[in-house]
């Protein structure tokens, strides 16, 4: 028989362990919260520990109050506590061993996600002084992981950061400092592959301090870059009023130039039948249709939340006959359309800012003056064309 | 006019063939999943047309241009730097600190430099000493002082924001030859 008074933990453990092991399975989840609170408040009282309290009532004793307190006396105690033989008793114990690791590993977001990695790619080597060790630790990996749970989120409550629940690989060192180098090592291995895709001509450098200095070098030099480039934009300061507006456009217009061809053809052979008051609408279709797409391209790409359905309805009529009805499609659509139509605001303003501008007005399309013919040309000609009216 | 297309077209087909899936499947960093994805075309363009905007106020009230002053340019860089800041909206740590600091961050570098390099001259310490700090310290702290923003930060939080950095200042280049390229043919068109 065991006598409490000069046992250690250790010991009584084991005796504790043996006598678990002749109990049912059943009551393993139970048990092992209880025993787990007994050893808390074996750990703290330390000595009139009877024996025969280890058939104590599966419900823990107080288990709130002590619970804090003791989660602090666990920490002091759990670096000896050895794995015990029992399943059942083992995850508490995994627990309590990975315990002093997580009051070191604080991950923060997203720790649920590196447990389940970690729990996958690693297994825990419990350590060797028992010789069981082994069977406890395949046995116990679902129920590590239920334990843990529980374990981890009553921890959660007490200890506000989120812990990773890191395990050791099979032949390295359980000790939680080591564990707790090894994640942070891995941690910044995984940042700097991903500096040595991003910085060019990296890849044959190993090691931290040859990347460091590849990595300097390149910020360097791309703060150089920007320095340079922006000497160069402010010596072509003068002329940048009216070129911002043109060539602003074309850079966005290759990337309307299908549609403006596409729609050119189609409304014009659609518009060849129309009397001449349609033939005005054609001109004022052609022109605000590309300022339509290309607004529309340049809408998607600046992320304007505009309501796709009436650039849908505009493009739908193009394949109508109905060219009268064409103009009056876009003036109820969207306003932003009607932006290009008061030739007032091409002069020098650049259009963008127009579609930024969350006001919008009321469209004028009988002032809209008779441009050149769509001829096709997708370049800022157009534009500026437009704009000279 | 249509060189002028093809080297915007070059320029955004770079982008686009730099693989966006695979920039994106790499950020799947736990601690930041919702970084700006720097090499999208569409971030770009967005950075673009912000960074024309601004650039046009600046250069609106530097247009009667002042003969002595020759500070545009550091003007267009900071309004660079402060429009990709704005861009980055505010995820990172270092476009957080170039829109918190309007003051010129360049301005007070060089007054820091110099009183770093005055100091160090009278510090007398025996060149054995001064090894006590690694090697790879020394690189961090000069790649912290590199970053805005990330003078105090942990090492491999260091390397996280060093990566965004890196990635948004690849597009600033990008966009800002763009529009160099964009301009400058523009004044040679116009001209001719």
């Amino acid at each position: 028989m065991l006598h409490c008074v000069n046992m250690t933990v250790l010991e009584r453990q084991q005796a504790r362990s043996r006598k678990c092991h002749q109990q049912d399975q059943d009551q393993d989840q139970d048990y092992q919260r209880s025993s787990l609170f007994d050893v808390f408040s074996s750990s703290i009282t330390m000595d009139g520990y009877d024996d025969s309290s280890l058939h104590m009532p599966i419900m823990p004793p107080p288990a709130p109050a002590p619970a804090p307190s003791s989660s602090s006396a666990l920490s002091r105690t759990t670096t000896s506590i050895t794995p015990r033989v029992a399943t059942s008793l083992a995850s508490p114990t995994l627990g309590k061993k990975r315990k002093p690791l997580t009051q070191k590993v604080v991950a923060g977001g997203g720790g649920a996600e590196q447990q389940s990695e970690n729990k996958k790619d690693k297994k825990v080597k419990v350590s060797g002084e028992e010789d069981s060790s082994k069977i406890t630790e395949q046995t116990n990996k679902e129920e590590v992981a239920s334990a843990e749970n529980s374990k981890g989120s009553s921890e959660a409550q007490n200890h506000k950061p989120d812990y990773i629940h890191v395990r050791a690989r099979r032949g390295q060192a359980t000790d939680s400092h080591s564990l707790a180098e090894r994640v942070r090592r891995e941690k910044i291995s995984e940042r700097m592959k991903y500096l040595q895709d991003l910085v060019p001509g990296c890849n044959k450098i190993t090691g931290k301090a040859g990347m460091l200095d590849e990595i300097i070098n390149y910020v360097q030099s791309l703060q150089r870059q920007v320095e340079f480039l922006s000497m160069k934009l402010a010596a072509v300061n003068p002329r940048l009023d009216l070129n911002i507006d043109d060539l602003f456009a074309k850079e966005v217009f290759p990337a309307c130039a299908p549609n403006f061809q596409s729609i050119g053809m189609a409304s014009s052979s659609d518009m060849s039948n129309n009397p001449a008051a349609a033939a005005a609408a054609y001109l004022d279709f052609n022109s605000v249709q590309q300022l339509v797409s290309c607004s529309n391209g340049l809408i998607n790409n600046i992320g304007m939340s505009m309501n796709p359905s009436p650039d849908m309805g505009l493009r739908k009529t193009i394949a109508t006959p109905h060219s009268v009805s064409l103009p009056e499609t876009f003036l109820d659509s969207s306003s932003c359309f009607t932006q290009a139509l008061p030739p007032s605001i091409w002069e020098g303003e650049f259009q963008i800012q127009n579609l930024y501008n969350v006001a919008f007005d009321q469209p004028r399309a009988s002032s809209f003056p008779p441009s050149h013919p769509f001829t096709g040309l997708v370049e800022a000609s157009n534009l500026k064309m437009e704009m000279e009216m | 006019m249509s060189s002028l297309q093809s080297n915007v077209d070059s320029t955004n087909s770079e982008t686009l063939q730099r693989s966006n899936p695979k920039k994106r499947r790499k950020i799947g960093h736990t601690n930041s999943p919702t970084l700006v994805p720097w090499r999208s075309d569409t971030q770009q363009r967005i950075y673009s047309s912000k960074l024309a905007d601004a650039l046009r106020h600046v250069l609106r009230r530097n247009h009667p241009p002042p003969p002595v002053k020759s500070n545009t340019g550091r003007e267009v860089r900071e309004t660079a730097d402060r429009v990709l800041a704005a861009t980055a909206k505010g995820r990172t740590r270092w476009s957080r600190a170039i829109l918190a600091s309007p003051l010129n961050r360049w301005k007070l570098r060089r007054m820091h430099k110099k009183v770093h390099k005055a100091a160090t001259g009278l510090g007398k310490r025996p060149p054995e000493t001064r090894r006590r700090l690694p090697v790879v310290q020394k690189k961090a702290r000069l790649l912290s002082r590199l970053v805005p923003g990330c003078r105090k930060l942990s090492f491999p939080n260091l390397l996280e924001e060093a990566t965004d950095y890196i990635s948004a200042l690849e597009m600033q280049v990008r966009a800002m030859t763009a529009l160099t390229e964009l301009l400058a043919g523009g004044t040679s068109q116009a001209a001719a």
